[in-house]
């Protein structure tokens, strides 16, 4: 039985349909992401699960049976919004407590769970700091914290990265690893191909409201597995070369970056070989040329025609 | 509903605690008006001794009644003797109209006809006195007038007495003797309890400033909130197993609970420095502060549900709550405004609380003991229910308001 079950969940802004007809389900311990750009209906799904928004149509089910009606529904859930949602003028552990008391956790209980979520996050040495003295990528880990606190069956987590440095990213990272090996099932909301891939069991590729696409890294890619992107390095490429390479790979899409070109040809066995002897027949001399492994970025521009950062 | 009480208690607590820690606000809320207070009153109030007008009705005419008249010009007030200037002497009428109607004098002395026959008490049981009107706001005028009089009347009696002791060639010191009697003349004292009455500084401004403060009050706690729905701590909130309810609750007694604070601070600074006496209607008092704050908090929060940023807030809620301000007598007494003013202060926030607070402290409203007693609330019932009514009003507008951005999404 599935942990989560949400069934054409529709929800329009005006004439904007910001989520239309979206249906996903999420195995107890399992990590499931949805991916896309900006804009493309990824908070506003998060946000109608975390009953922040009334759904047009559609249902969310927990746990077989809560509803989000449900009093026991909310507390099913942790919400990290995208936001830093806490207050700046508490420390960590009285925001925590805080918190802790809305869900009747009380002490000795409630003492316990907050020093074990600090420990989680690693912020159990700057407890007692108030928020407002905090670093981004720490009150990040708080903002996760808090809603880890009160031990909930799914983590909701909104773009839980954005706008923070690669070191606070990659200790984000390790929390939400450590989370997953502990079986905690998450939801997770992200617009970096590389967070999903790392992070997920399975993804949903999600664009303009609508599911394009959903399954685990080989599933999807396998969506592309016909097109590849052959990287060409060489000195003195011209846009003329490779105009005319890309005209013997049968007018090939391309682009070019200094001394280095994408070509995103079809893939066949024979892909290097033949990209090897029309760079020959042009007179180009590479000093290398290798084939991208196909990723979700990959994915994302075969279903939408345009790049995830588009 | 008691998990209900003791979520919101746990919200109004964070809430307080966050303020606690923000002192640049504190400062705010609660330095700001005693300033203001402070500088109206002196302003309005006057240096001590500045000359004010006593209207004189000398019936007599006299040379008793024009010495007396005479040692009050010597002494610290203008003494108004004739009716507009145009050289008719004044009578009794103009000089209680002139205090009744337009505060015109504060204290009119009324000398009868037949004083100089028996100018004081030791001419027997034949001196009648003297009459002193005054507006009952203002005894302590009507005091100074009283002193002097005596002092005049002493040293007449002194002068005479002087003189006799010259005649028999004795020599004797220039001040009057202490045996001089205290009240050589009779006074008799007439208060008259007036409908627009001039009003001390110290309270025409505690009451106006007071709802001014608190509304700045309320507009920078809405701030609070507005960022606190930006920053997604509000979103935080409703995904936890609480109502949206509790959440506004904390907000509302939070606000509610520095706002009593802010009056009661305002309170007791008056009281030591002006000697405003709020120990004497410590009931009406506090009914009157906590309708006040109802009203002004609610009010708060629903200038927060119709400004979407803070930026929008500063603008539209200063300038709304200083016009609030200059109509409802917050910044100029009500009852120096044109009747037509006064009317549009009513439909401030100002207006109510400033009426209900110079009501209080005329004594027309009373402690709640004697209310409950009495079955009595004169003077200040219609501004409560007005401020009940206001506070009900902006508090389920401002709610529906803040419902309907928070049902639209998290910012």
């Amino acid at each position: 039985m599935p942990l989560l079950e949400v069934t054409h969940l529709q929800k329009s802004y005006g004439p904007l349909k910001a989520v239309d007809g979206v249906s996903f389900s999420i195995d107890p311990g399992e990590i499931f992401g949805l991916l896309g750009p900006n804009g493309a209906g990824k908070s506003t799904t998060i946000n109608m699960i975390a009953t922040l928004l009334k759904p047009d149509a559609g249902q969310v089910v927990l746990n077989g049976n809560l509803r989000s009606t449900s009093p026991q529904y909310k507390r099913a859930l942790g919400y990290v919004p995208q936001n830093i949602s806490l207050a700046e003028k508490l420390t960590a552990k009285e925001n925590l407590k805080l918190i802790g008391r809305l869900y009747d956790l009380n002490r000795p209980a409630l003492d316990k769970r907050v020093n074990e979520t600090l420990e989680a996050v690693g912020l159990t040495d700057r407890s007692d700091d108030l928020v407002s003295k905090f670093s981004g990528g720490m009150k990040r880990r708080l903002n996760i914290g808090a809603a880890l606190l009160h031990e909930p069956d799914l983590l909701l987590m909104d773009e839980p990265t954005a706008g923070v440095d690669p070191q606070a990213r990659a200790y984000i990272f390790e929390i939400v690893e450590s989370l997953a090996q502990r079986g905690r099932s998450i939801l997770y909301t992200t617009h970096y191909m590389e967070e999903a891939e790392r992070l997920c069991q399975r993804t949903a590729i999600i664009d303009h409201g609508k599911i394009l696409a959903m399954g685990t890294l080989a599933e999807l890619t396998l969506i592309v597995k016909a097109r590849h992107d052959l990287v060409i390095e060489a000195q003195g490429l011209t846009e003329d070369k490779l105009t005319r390479l890309a005209d013997k790979l049968d007018r090939v899409p391309w682009t070019l970056h200094n001394d280095s070109a994408h070509l995103h040809v079809a893939g066949t066995d024979h892909t290097l070989l033949n990209a090897a002897r029309a760079a020959d027949e042009i007179g180009l001399q590479p000093t290398s040329i290798r084939v991208l492994e196909p990723n979700l970025e990959h994915v994302f521009l075969e279903l939408t025609g345009r790049a995830l950062r588009d | 509903m008691m998990r209900s009480l003791r979520i919101t208690l746990i919200l109004t607590g964070k809430q307080l605690r966050v303020l606690s820690r923000m002192p640049g606000i504190l400062l705010v809320i609660f330095v700001p008006g005693i300033v203001m207070y402070t500088v109206f009153t002196k302003i309005f109030e006057g240096p001590a001794g500045r000359p004010f007008k006593v209207a004189v009705v000398d019936s007599d005419d006299s040379t008793e009644s024009r010495k007396l008249i005479e040692a009050l010009e010597k002494s610290n007030v203008n003494v108004i003797r004739t009716a507009n200037g145009n050289g008719r002497p004044l009578t009794e009428n103009d000089a209680r109209r002139g205090i009744r109607d337009n505060g015109k004098y504060r204290v009119a002395l009324v000398i009868p006809q037949g004083f100089s026959r028996a100018p004081n008490v030791m001419s027997g049981d034949s001196h009648e006195g003297v009459q002193l009107i005054y507006d009952e706001t203002q005894s302590m005028e009507a005091d100074a007038v009283l002193g002097m009089i005596q002092m005049a009347a002493g040293r007449r009696l002194f002068q005479k007495f002087s003189a006799l002791q010259q005649g028999l060639s004795l020599n004797r010191a220039d001040e009057p003797s202490k045996d001089t009697p205290s009240m050589l003349i009779r006074v008799q004292k007439v208060g008259i309890s007036i409908q627009r009455m001039k009003i001390a500084a110290k309270h025409t401004f505690l009451a106006g400033i007071v709802p001014m403060f608190l509304l700045f009050g309320a507009a920078g706690a809405a701030r609070g909130m507005i960022e606190e729905i930006d920053s997604g701590e509000i979103a935080r909130l409703r995904t936890a197993p609480i109502s949206p309810a509790n959440i506004l609750g904390g907000q509302l007694l939070s606000m509610l609970l520095v706002a009593m604070l802010q009056c009661y601070s305002m309170y007791i600074f008056a009281w030591l420095l002006f000697g405003v006496a709020i120990w004497q209607i410590t009931g009406g008092l506090f009914l009157m502060t906590l309708v006040t704050t109802m009203a002004t908090t609610a009010f708060g929060m629903l200038l927060g549900a119709i400004c979407r940023t803070t930026q929008q807030l500063d603008s539209i809620g200063t300038i709304v709550i200083l016009a609030m301000s200059a109509i409802g007598g917050s910044m100029v007494p009500r009852w120096i405004m044109p009747e037509f003013m006064q009317t549009l202060g009513l439909f401030t926030i100002n207006g109510w609380s400033y009426d209900g607070f110079i009501a209080l402290i005329r004594n027309e409203g009373i402690g709640l003991h004697a209310w409950i007693q009495n079955d009595e609330i004169r003077g200040i019932w219609l501004p409560c229910v007005v401020l009940v009514l206001s506070a009900v009003a902006c508090a389920s507008l401002g709610s529906l308001l803040l419902g309907r951005r928070l049902r639209a999404g998290p910012a």
